[in-house]
């Protein structure tokens, strides 16, 4: 927890900046634009969700701030800057020094992301040694020590079993350990709770909230989950085809949504306080393909409030104040009103 | 694990005695005998011979008395090659000789074919691999007198670089374990390629990488070991069959080791030491499959060695 008087100093300094970053993957049919040109920022001690379907590119877009892409894919444009350092610039070797230090990452499948043939212990050792100089025995502690923090009983015994030896939930809680032994700045959680029954999610969501709390840690969570965002994000970012359709703070995105997709995935979620005769409304269509994305707006062909403008020209960033965006060309005339609204108290 | 190998061993004497069997009543069909060739003797001497030797009973008592002395640890004389020298005497002076050859095949087979397989599964698809699939190609198609005889030309005859015959210096000992080992360490190295491709696009690896584990750590520690079964699988009867040596290599190096002198005795007629050089082979084959066996566990936790050793 070395990092946390740190964390909570640079409260509101920029952590990570994500400008104008593109993924493709160059396969036999063609380029695919994976990530196409998005940006966005997060702050020391953050957490942000990044919301989307599968094939909006989320995960992508986290393996590139790792580093993790695997040919064909690759950045093609765009900076990734962490802690005022150029990530995108590192070499291999800087990037190995990088990751599981400075940024961690955690999985979506936990059954599948432990070495079946190393013990936990072995693991979990291996992963503080290759950062830090230290004797295994005090490595070895220290794996004891976050095994308990996740909430692991009897660590010293756990240290030397298998892991198919332990449950899912169990697993996704020694990868959640794994990924925080560094005491690292930021944590990149992608889909961690998807393979997990619910019960199980919830007991992850809570622990992991609990972690941030006490690391102060900036987490980017990448889900399909909007309950899941509700419960723990400060931020959301809502990715479609490649791109961030929509960006705020939790209230904004649930409260006030500007784009129809947004909208589009808040109707379709499972709410509590609806009425017995609301039904749950999907989007329809299908998602893009993105070997061919349509011309303009990648949602168009889906929207209901879909014009003419929107099939041809991509609609740009609206800023919405209090750091809330979103692309689409129905804001347009509402930005001009709003910053007219703006103007005419000054007057 | 005790009841596991007891259970295995039992086993593997069930094995040895219907290989004992087979290969004695196989052996009695062939036409021929240890004392007929194209000066056979009068019959009356054969007829001596015979008797001599217990070959004149009916071939199941033969068979009866074989395993009876067998099992109180006599496998007889040989009967031409070696006139009256025990068999076991002469397996242990010529088994070294084969496995000191065979050792050094073997650890180089597999300290090189190993790492071309993870080499090769790393860089999938660029002109390493490529080459490094030509070669391993070229090695389990060419028969090993191709390479035996090819390497003796070459660094033995036209450069001079190296002896041709025997075992006198360590020089000697280049070509023939070059040789013995080059099938087994291409083979070796395709079995750990496609198995590590196999283990290189699974979920740990990344986690490792996640974790900044360097290159050549997730290669050769997170990968190859779960890449491992294969390879160990294969281990077994190949560290059996080198270690007995190799026909071709021995007849062309001119290496008296057992390898050549088991064919030798087949062709020979000379049934003790058929005898004696199968079951010792066997029990050396069943032996090294019960030691893979148990490696198995060593290797992958998660086997479970009392399931029959199943994943």
């Amino acid at each position: 927890m070395n990092n946390m008087v740190n964390n909570m100093d640079k409260k509101n300094q920029k952590l990570l900046e994500v400008k104008d970053l593109r993924v493709s993957f160059f396969t036999p049919v063609g380029e695919v634009k994976a990530v196409g040109g998005i940006s966005y920022d997060l702050n020391y001690g953050e957490v942000m969700g990044i919301v989307g379907e599968s094939g909006s590119g989320k995960s992508v877009e986290a393996y590139a701030i790792m580093g993790l892409l695997q040919s064909p894919g690759k950045v093609v444009g765009g900076s990734i800057t962490f802690d005022g350092e150029d990530v995108l610039a590192k070499s291999e070797k800087e990037m190995q020094a990088f990751r599981g230090n400075q940024v961690s990452m955690i999985f979506q499948n936990p059954m599948t992301c432990l070495n079946p043939v190393y013990t936990i212990g072995d693991q979990l050792i291996e992963a503080i040694r290759c950062h830090k100089k230290i004797s295994k025995a005090e490595a070895r502690e220290k794996s004891i020590e976050m095994l308990k923090l996740v909430g692991i009983n009897n660590p010293e015994r756990r240290m030397n079993q298998y892991p198919h030896e332990f449950s899912g939930g169990m697993r996704q809680r020694v990868m959640i350990a794994m990924g925080l032994i560094c005491d690292p700045k930021m944590l990149i959680a992608d889909e961690p709770t998807t393979a997990l029954d619910v019960t199980i999610q919830a007991q992850i969501i809570e622990l992991m909230k609990d972690i941030q709390q006490k690391t102060q840690m900036a987490i980017i969570f990448i889900t399909h989950n909007l309950g899941v965002v509700a419960e723990i994000c400060d931020r959301v970012t809502v990715m479609y085809a490649g791109k961030i359709v929509e960006q705020g703070n939790v209230e904004d995105i649930f409260y006030r949504p500007h784009h129809p997709y947004t909208m589009g995935l808040l109707r379709s979620m499972p709410r509590l306080d609806a009425e017995e005769y609301e039904r749950l409304i999907p989007i329809e269509g299908t998602p893009v393909d993105m070997l061919n994305p349509p011309a303009g707006c990648p949602f168009g062909p889906r929207c209901e409030h879909c014009m003419k403008i929107c099939l041809r020209r991509e609609p740009p960033q609206i800023d919405l104040g209090n750091g809330h965006t979103a692309a689409c060309w129905l804001l347009v005339d509402e930005a001009k009103r709003l910053a007219k609204k703006e103007e005419t108290p000054n007057e | 694990m005790m009841k596991f190998i007891a259970k295995r061993v039992a086993q593997a004497l069930i094995v040895i005695f219907l290989i004992t069997c087979i290969t004695f009543l196989l052996m009695n069909l062939v036409p021929g005998g240890p004392f007929l060739s194209e000066k056979s003797p009068s019959p009356q001497v054969l007829a001596a011979l015979e008797a001599k030797y217990g070959l004149d009973k009916p071939v199941p008592v033969q068979l009866k008395n074989y395993i009876v002395h067998a099992l109180q640890g006599d496998f007889g004389v040989s009967m031409k090659m070696q006139k009256n020298r025990p068999v076991g005497t002469i397996i242990m002076e010529m088994f070294p000789v084969s496995a000191k050859v065979g050792i050094i095949a073997l650890v180089g087979a597999v300290l090189i074919g190993v790492p071309i397989g993870c080499i090769a599964a790393y860089y999938r698809g660029t002109w390493i691999d490529s080459a490094l699939r030509v070669l391993t190609t070229i090695g389990v198609s060419i028969p090993g007198f191709v390479v035996a005889t090819v390497l003796l030309i070459l660094l033995g005859s036209t450069w001079k670089l190296l002896p041709t015959v025997g075992l006198t210096s360590w020089k000697s000992y280049i070509m023939p374990c070059f040789s013995l080992a080059f099938y087994p360490m291409c083979y070796i190295g395709r079995l750990a390629r496609s198995s590590m491709l196999d283990v290189i696009n699974q979920e740990y690896i990344r986690t490792a990488k996640a974790k900044g584990v360097p290159t050549f750590k997730i290669v050769f520690k997170h990968a190859l070991r779960n890449a491992f079964i294969p390879v160990l699988t294969y281990l077994g009867p190949l560290t059996a069959g080198i270690l007995t040596g190799g026909f071709v290599v021995e007849t062309v190096f001119n290496i008296p080791g057992l390898g050549r002198y088991f064919v030798q005795s087949i062709l020979n007629r000379d049934y003790p030491i058929i005898m004696g050089t199968t079951i010792f082979l066997a029990s050396f084959i069943v032996t090294m499959t019960l030691v893979v066996d148990i490696l198995y566990k060593a290797v992958d936790p998660r086997i479970d060695l009392a399931k029959g050793g199943s994943r």
